[in-house]
């Protein structure tokens, strides 16, 4: 009962000494205890005497109380006063160990622990509100650069795909054929020059045709005064000659029908022969009008065919330069792609950064921490700490930075096959 | 036939750039934020490859490769380490774990689709 009145006592009033005599298990670890505990024990043997002797008399139990409160009253002075001559020779006794413990630090800062408790969780939380921040805006750019990627992907499929090659390849068909058209007319003028050619042979036989008509009327006429020599021999003849006569004279019949019939072939010949000339001089008209209009026409179509080579020509060079362009912005997007990669390696640095924080937070706010044995704080192993720390590096850069290297820049990337 | 490929990786930014690669060479691309959320997704689906990170939290790519290889249907799915690391010894755990190849990141698109193409089933 009075170990528990002590505790209670001392736990009540001091709380580092209840913790210390709980640490050690019993009321012996606590000095304080060895002052309360008999002053009480005294207190109550004589609150007991008084009441075997006066018995349970009203005054007898009045007087005990008395001395039992009497007896709280002088631990609970006595444990004060041992308290603070306690803690008085614990503040001489600690003052050169605390001198001795910031000795060898540069600046001893009071009040470091609390700052470093309350401003390492606010260090930590902005490093992480900036890594969200950068991981979302990181996200969204590669989600850009994959849609621009895309984007382009598709109209360089599409410019070297069927339709621009097969636009192409209809420009190349149209110049060849408006070429042939040229080459069909060229063919088509020749052979009417041929043809023209064949007529104007055919006014040679007309004048044969002509000759052969004039030898007609040449053997009509013959053949007509021979008719009429044989008609007056007939005559000359008689009676004998009366039938010779007659035969003579369809002689000269068929003379004057031969020689009309002459007459007919060369009129006939003569027109022919007009409408051969007249054939001819209009043909030869045509000719010129037909050849300027073919040269006309082998004009224009050069001309369309030339612009559209150069169209064809232009325009397959333009796809030659987009495709190259294209490629180009391709290949720059794939670099800008490896480049956004740094996110990912500076979201890990900024994490351990943030973790070590907060250990360092907890470990500042540790209780275990904040009286060792000795009533001092214990000491952080700082060596102990930054190799475990450096445990935690993923980035090689980390390392490099950890032993008071520059930072380099990441190197291209490195694949091992296993 | 398209190939499917699964992407393990805590940062959104390098899942989309691998995802980036991979379907730009024609492949589907399943996507996962962390070694449990793999194995969550490893329900049966056919994978020809899987492109895995190392430090991540909930479950580190190292484990995860160790549970995935444990599964019948992804024991024979080849894995490639995708990673900030560089040192030997992580790499030896890859190897251990079952990884086929290790890629330290950053990478280059044209050398992830190399090790992937020598990589992926058939």
């Amino acid at each position: 009962m009075n170990s528990a009145i002590a505790s209670t006592l001392s736990g009540a009033a001091w709380p580092d000494e209840q913790n210390r005599a709980e640490s050690t298990g019993s009321v012996g670890g606590n000095p304080l205890a060895w002052v309360a505990v008999p002053v009480m024990m005294l207190a109550a043997i004589g609150a007991v005497g008084v009441l075997i002797v006066g018995g349970f008399s009203l005054t007898s139990m009045v007087l005990a109380t008395f001395l039992v409160a009497l007896g709280f009253a002088t631990a609970f002075f006595a444990s004060s006063r041992l308290k603070v001559l306690m803690d008085q020779a614990q503040a001489a006794a600690q003052t050169p160990l605390k001198r001795g413990f910031c000795e060898h630090k540069p600046i001893c800062i009071g009040g470091l622990d609390k700052l470093c408790d309350g401003v390492l969780p606010v260090w930590a939380g902005q490093i992480d509100m900036a890594r969200t921040h950068t991981e979302d805006s990181i996200t969204a750019l590669v989600n850009r650069f994959a849609n621009i990627n895309q984007e382009i992907g598709t109209t360089m499929a599409s410019s070297q795909g069927e339709a621009g090659d097969s636009l192409i390849a209809l420009l190349h068909e149209n110049e060849v054929e408006l070429s042939s058209i040229v080459a069909t007319l060229r063919s088509a003028l020749a052979m009417k020059d041929s043809m023209l050619s064949e007529v104007t042979s055919l006014s040679q036989f007309t004048d044969a045709l002509k000759r052969m008509a004039q030898d007609v009327g040449d053997i009509a006429k013959q053949t007509n005064l021979l008719a009429l020599n044989a008609a007056i021999e007939a005559a000359r003849a008689g009676d004998v000659g009366r039938g010779f006569a007659v035969v003579a004279d369809e002689v000269r019949k068929l003379s004057t029908l031969s020689g009309e019939t002459g007459r007919n072939i060369w009129e006939t010949v003569e027109t022919v022969n007009k409408a051969i000339a007249t054939t001819l001089q209009i043909s030869s008209q045509y000719a010129h009008q037909d050849e300027e209009m073919v040269t006309r026409s082998e004009k224009v179509i050069e001309h369309v065919v030339g612009r559209v080579h150069t169209a064809v020509v232009g325009l397959a060079d333009s796809s030659e330069e987009l495709r190259r362009e294209t490629q180009s912005i391709g290949e720059e997007i794939a670099e800008v792609l490896v480049a956004l990669q740094f996110q990912d390696r500076v979201s890990q640095v900024l994490g351990h950064v943030s973790n070590d924080m907060n250990k360092l937070k907890d470990r500042i706010a540790d209780p275990e921490r904040q009286l060792g044995e000795d009533g001092m704080p214990g000491p952080i192993d700082a060596t102990a700490w930054l190799d475990e720390l450096s445990h935690t590096y993923t980035v090689p850069e980390q390392h490099v930075v950890h032993r008071g290297g520059a930072p380099q820049a990441a190197t291209a990337s490195e694949i091992t096959f296993f | 036939m398209t190939k499917n490929i699964m992407i393990v990786d805590d940062s959104a930014s390098l899942r989309q750039v691998v995802s980036i690669a991979l379907k730009g060479a024609g492949y589907d691309v399943v996507e996962a934020f962390d070694g449990k959320d793999a194995l969550t997704k490893l329900d049966g689906r056919k994978l020809h490859l899987i492109v895995s990170d190392v430090n991540m939290p909930n479950m580190d790519g190292i484990s995860f490769v160790k549970a995935a290889k444990q599964l019948a249907a992804y024991k024979f799915t080849p894995v490639i380490m995708l990673t900030t690391e560089a040192g030997d010894a992580k790499k030896q755990e890859g190897q251990a774990a079952g990884a086929k190849a290790w890629v330290v990141k950053p990478f280059q698109p044209a050398q992830m689709l190399t090790a992937v193409s020598k990589l992926v089933l058939p």
